[in-house]
């Protein structure tokens, strides 16, 4: 099999339009689903009419966002059968199981009280509809749980939870409770939904400021305002705390992600992050020296090595020192893990030929040293097999090192452009609040203006927040076990190109259908919008 | 009780508000689309030329083959 590269570009176009367009419904139902379950809530403490009518009139935009991104998400089971088949087959034993725990539980668990909470304001008693309505918001972001469980899978394959099993040739799970509990997964959950619950505030209170500028529905605005400025707070802070643990996590699991996310080329104790800059794109072994690396940047000295490491003077590697090694760090050159990765890649095809000629020895022998030990730290419990490496065995023979990384630029720009949009909100979110508590923010013009300019500003937050996550992994599908390259199905160019542009079409129009159909409840307003 | 929930579908569609009209003619022609007008595009696959028992030797081959990546991204 040979994978045309210009299929595997197109396939990973298609997949990327995939994901972006369903993440543009997901964080809105993660943390509408919880400002409608507060609405109510208060609603149903205090009896009164008003709160009642701002649950129903957001809880429309939600159903109106529910509806129009259900089963987008779908389209991507197709894309793994048709245009990542190896990557299926490799690991698709551990990646299906948390998908098909969301589909059985989660999926059933929304939409069985989405029902409820829909049709059921005069048929159910105010509590079951009250609890149905924290049940979808808890079933919405419990799907998102299992979701980023099989993500973090592939950003940290763990042996902890799978090894890569030489008989059938496929990653295998071997302790469900640590993949569901390793800390990649976790701390990308809690971000993830933390960030749905800042662009969900700003939504809220974009509308609302909306509508004080324009003088209608005052009432109804300022309280709205109020609970989605508390919310997005609170929720900012979180997403700046929790993306904090995020990169500690990356830094120590993914070193060449968070290398790019900063343009570190040459490790450097005490390494800084670049608060602004303009990076290069170079070969990195060619790179002497950070400062060559930008076009322009403004440093804030050791912040890195505090975020990644938990110590100002701790030492980060660069992408040059991930290819050449740096030993006083314990770093291996890719030459060494290329060269494991190959024997590795030689064991199992060792252990099919003898398995072929029924020779048991043979299949003994390659299986032994398969699953030798390379590391081992008997003091943290952790040790490395020629199997966990077997990725790195993909580019043994590799003329251009800087294919083992991602390229710098565009996950630089996606995770700063991210981190700059998460301050924004949180002076947004602070001062919008100080105002509601002053009783300022009904005439502050300066504010609302602000407020509804920002109101797109989160989706492009988190798109370049995934984009920083899935370029960052490259170029891996599965970090250091399954390249991108070799995770394609080997079809023609112009199937994909003509899924691609049937997928397009079709979320271009379901695009605008939910876009017409938002702006127009918006300007109606909440009388009548239930 | 399973009637009391089929009444409670019945009645909640049959007193749909227009918006909430709208939206299922939306989810059901996207579900027809997703699952009846791609699935017959993009089904059969690859999947089904290939015979179930040579799937998992095509897959070794692929993961065991001497290529390595930068040489197929030269090609």
């Amino acid at each position: 099999m040979t994978i045309d590269l210009n299929m595997l570009e197109w396939a990973r176009a298609q997949f990327a339009m995939t994901a972006l367009f369903h993440f543009f419904f997901v964080p809105f139902t993660l943390g509408m689903s919880f400002l409608v379950a507060f609405f109510e809530t208060i609603y149903v403490k205090t009896g009164k009419q008003e709160w009642k009518e701002i649950t129903q009139f957001w809880q429309t935009l939600f159903a109106i966002n529910f509806a129009l991104g259900l089963s987008t998400g779908i389209i991507h089971e197709f894309e793994f059968g048709t245009n990542w088949s190896t990557y299926s087959w490799v690991v698709g034993d551990i990646f299906g199981a948390p998908l098909a725990v969301e589909g059985i539980i989660a999926f059933f668990m929304e939409a069985t009280f989405a029902a409820i909470s829909f049709f059921g304001w005069k048929r159910v008693s105010k509590g079951v509809h009250l609890a149905s309505t924290w049940l979808l918001a808890i079933g919405s972001n419990l799907s998102a749980l299992w979701i980023l469980i099989a993500n973090g899978f592939m950003q940290h394959p763990s042996n902890e939870f799978l090894k890569f099993d030489i008989e059938t040739s496929r990653a295998v799970m071997t302790d469900f409770w640590k993949l569901i509990t390793q800390p990649v997964a976790q701390v990308k959950f809690l971000h993830t939904i933390s960030a749905g619950y800042t662009l969900s505030s700003i939504f809220v209170l974009g509308i609302s400021a909306y509508y004080l500028l324009r003088k209608k529905h005052v009432d109804f605005a300022k309280k709205s305002a109020a609970v989605a400025a508390a919310f997005g707070l609170v929720s900012s802070i979180f997403v700046a705390v929790i993306g904090d643990e995020h990169a500690y996590e990356v830094a120590n699991t993914q070193p060449t992600k968070i290398a790019a996310m900063e343009g570190l080329y040459v490790g450097e104790k005490g390494a800084p992050i670049v608060a602004f800059g303009i990076p290069k794109d170079l070969p990195a072994l060619k790179v002497n020296s950070n400062d060559e690396a930008f076009v322009f940047k403004i440093e804030i000295p050791k912040l890195l090595s505090i975020l990644g490491k938990r110590d100002p003077d701790a030492y980060v590697p660069g992408l040059k020192d991930l290819i050449v090694g740096n030993p006083e760090y314990g770093i291996w050159p890719l030459s060494k893990l290329a060269q494991i990765g190959a024997e590795a890649r030689a064991d199992l095809r060792a252990y099919h030929e003898a398995k072929a000629k029924g020779d048991k020895a043979g299949m003994e022998a390659a299986k032994a040293d398969f699953y030798s030990v390379v590391w081992s730290d008997d003091k943290l419990g952790l040790k490395l097999t020629k199997s966990d490496l077997i990725g790195y065995g993909f580019f043994k023979n590799v003329n251009n090192p800087d294919l083992i990384h991602p390229p710098v630029p565009p996950v630089f720009y996606s995770f700063h452009i991210m981190v700059g949009l998460g301050f924004w909100f949180i002076l947004l979110f602070l001062a919008s609040w100080v105002a509601i508590i002053k009783g300022t923010f009904e005439n502050n013009r300066l504010l609302q203006q602000l407020a509804v300019i920002s109101v797109p500003l989160p989706w492009i937050a988190t798109s370049f927040g995934w984009m920083t996550a899935e370029i960052g992994r490259q170029p891996w599908t599965v970090f250091g076990m399954l390249p991108t390259a070799e995770s394609a199905t080997p079809i023609a160019l112009q199937n994909v190109q003509a899924t691609f542009f049937m997928f397009l079409t079709a979320f271009v129009i379901l695009g605008i259908a939910e876009l017409k159909i938002l702006f127009t409840v918006v300007k109606h307003g909440p009388k009548g919008a239930h | 009780m399973l009637k009391r929930i089929l009444f409670f579908y019945i009645d909640g569609f049959k007193n749909l508000s227009d918006l909430g009209r709208k939206l299922w003619v939306i989810i059901i022609i996207k579900l027809v689309v997703i699952f009846v007008v791609f699935r017959a595009f993009l089904f059969p696959t690859l999947d089904s030329k290939i015979p179930k028992e040579k799937q998992k030797e095509l897959y070794i081959k692929q993961l065991t083959k001497i290529t390595a990546t930068k040489q197929k991204k030269e090609e």
